[in-house]
């Protein structure tokens, strides 16, 4: 049995791709059959994160129009076994983007004998987003510890909750989970950020955890190599921590307080 | 088919144009529905209609001849509604049915107390699941939310509306005007607050009320916001 799982925000720039790249990347390094969709038609990001651009040939669109089949167009990693990527197109209109189409996909890959599908979301609540998370069984909210990200993330799942496929056959909800990135307790504790109670206060969801603001994001991102493959990162660690809760794994959580400086490092940085 | 019954009854709602009468001249009814039917010719064809007689009193208007200018002009007189007793004699003999009382009286303002009771209101709506930002829900009666109602939500109810967890949306209750409604929170951080029209923001009120388990109410057509 596969589960569908939609990784989104509302607003963009919150890490929905790097979050996409590593959860995927997780789950597969677990031995979990694992392919991860980019669902941002016309601004395609994903295949850079996970460092498979320039082995695109075909991409979500023409699989959903025919001119390609599901072996042809997905992208097995080379790092990972159990790790399949299915592109986005940059050239083509996204209204070739249909609920049909997407469902289609979604059952052959089901039939590959797939144990996870992750839908990467583009940014606002437009029919990117709506394909993105219709067939979601299970939603990664992914905030920022920002009022505007909240409220969005907030618009999210009223969206889930109202128009997925599961609200409107009237099914069991869609499991919803909480992943606040970009943390940082220092400007937590400052008071420049909302902290992790306020926004579960503000949510109500399930807490899955809290991805710290870290310098090794941007350089993964940028060479290709999802943040939880590097394994002295505190970003990387902390989405390890994310993928085993997810699968069921007691671990505390982490990197949710400031980091006691010494006194040396008070002086100098 | 269904079983061995030939029929079966059930209850419904059904909208009926309603004349309401206000004037008891059979001659003036005449050329007055004349002209009506003339304007809008396609909307009275096979039409049933009601005959309200709450506007005029006691007086008792020729029932026989306005069932026969109604039929006349194609409509179906269905039944007499809102009238006094002798009224009602006059009309079933000259062969209308009778309706309960239709329109509530208009609701009397001043400090008669059974407010609740006299105007019959739509059932209760239950929501137990989060309203979020960007969602509507309207009520026809009271409205009971036992989850949040978040920023950018809205809820809106013709009754009272009732929020077991923050309200951090707007709430706009006595949604047809019904200023006896009131609203209710366990947690009031409420964007803007509204009953039978009379809207308040949150911006001045006084700090010590957010968060605070509170009710709002109209008094003398200010919205009250009082600690629970």
């Amino acid at each position: 049995m596969s589960r569908v799982i939609v990784v989104t925000s509302g607003k963009g720039g919150v890490g929905k791709t790097t979050t996409s790249a590593a959860f995927a990347t997780g789950l597969a390094l677990r031995g979990h059959k694992t392919a991860v969709i980019d669902f941002d038609v016309g601004l395609r990001n994903l295949d850079l994160v996970m460092g498979c651009e320039r082995r695109v040939v075909y991409d979500l669109i023409n699989l959903i129009s025919g001119e390609s089949n599901l072996n042809q167009t997905l992208i097995r990693d080379k790092r990972i076994k159990d790790l399949y990527i299915l592109p986005a197109s940059q050239t083509r209109d996204k209204d070739a983007l249909t609920l049909d189409g997407v469902g289609r996909v979604l059952d052959e890959l089901r039939e590959e004998g797939f144990e996870y599908v992750i839908c990467d979301s583009p940014a606002g609540i437009e029919s990117g987003a709506l394909m993105a998370m219709y067939y979601a069984d299970e939603a990664l909210i992914v905030a920022n510890p920002e009022v505007s990200s909240v409220r969005d993330s907030d618009r999210m799942l009223g969206i889930l909750a109202s128009k997925s496929k599961r609200a409107k056959e009237g099914g069991e909800p869609v499991k919803e989970h909480l992943l606040i990135t970009r943390y940082d307790p220092e400007r937590v504790q400052e008071g420049d950020m909302l902290s992790v109670d306020d926004i579960v206060e503000l949510l109500r969801i399930p807490f899955l955890g809290a991805v710290p603001e870290s310098e090794g994001v941007l350089h993964s991102s940028n060479s290709g190599e999802p943040i939880i493959l590097n394994g002295k990162d505190p970003a990387g660690l902390a989405y390890d921590d994310v993928v085993a809760r997810f699968l069921g794994e007691e671990r505390p959580h982490r990197f949710l307080s400031a980091e006691k400086k010494g006194l040396l490092k008070r002086l100098f940085g | 088919m269904s079983g061995d019954k030939p029929f079966e009854l059930r209850a419904g709602m059904q909208l009926l144009t309603s004349v309401h009468l206000l004037d008891t001249d059979l001659d003036a009814f005449a050329s007055h529905l004349e002209e009506t039917v003339r304007k809008a010719p396609a909307l009275f064809g096979n039409a049933p209609v009601i005959l309200d007689l709450q506007a005029i009193a006691e007086a008792v208007p020729d029932l026989k001849g306005i069932r026969r200018l109604l039929e006349s002009a194609a409509m179906v007189p269905v039944a007499v509604r809102s009238g006094s007793e002798r009224q009602k004699a006059a009309a079933r003999a000259a062969g209308w049915a009778l309706l309960p009382e239709g329109r509530p009286v208009p609701r009397q303002k001043g400090p008669t107390a059974a407010g609740a009771t006299e105007e019959p209101r739509a059932g209760v709506t239950v929501l137990t699941r989060p309203v979020r930002s960007g969602q509507q829900i309207y009520a026809r009666g009271d409205l009971v939310v036992s989850a949040q109602v978040s920023a950018g939500a809205e809820v809106v109810a013709d009754g009272c509306i009732h929020v077991y967890s923050p309200l951090r949306g707007r709430a706009i209750a006595g949604a047809r005007g019904d200023t006896e409604a009131r609203i209710f929170c366990q947690s009031l951080h409420a964007e803007l607050v509204c009953i039978a029209g009379r809207y308040r923001t949150l911006e001045n009120v006084e700090t010590t009320l957010l968060g605070c388990p509170c009710q709002v109410s109209l008094h003398e057509e200010r919205i009250v916001i009082e600690p629970l």
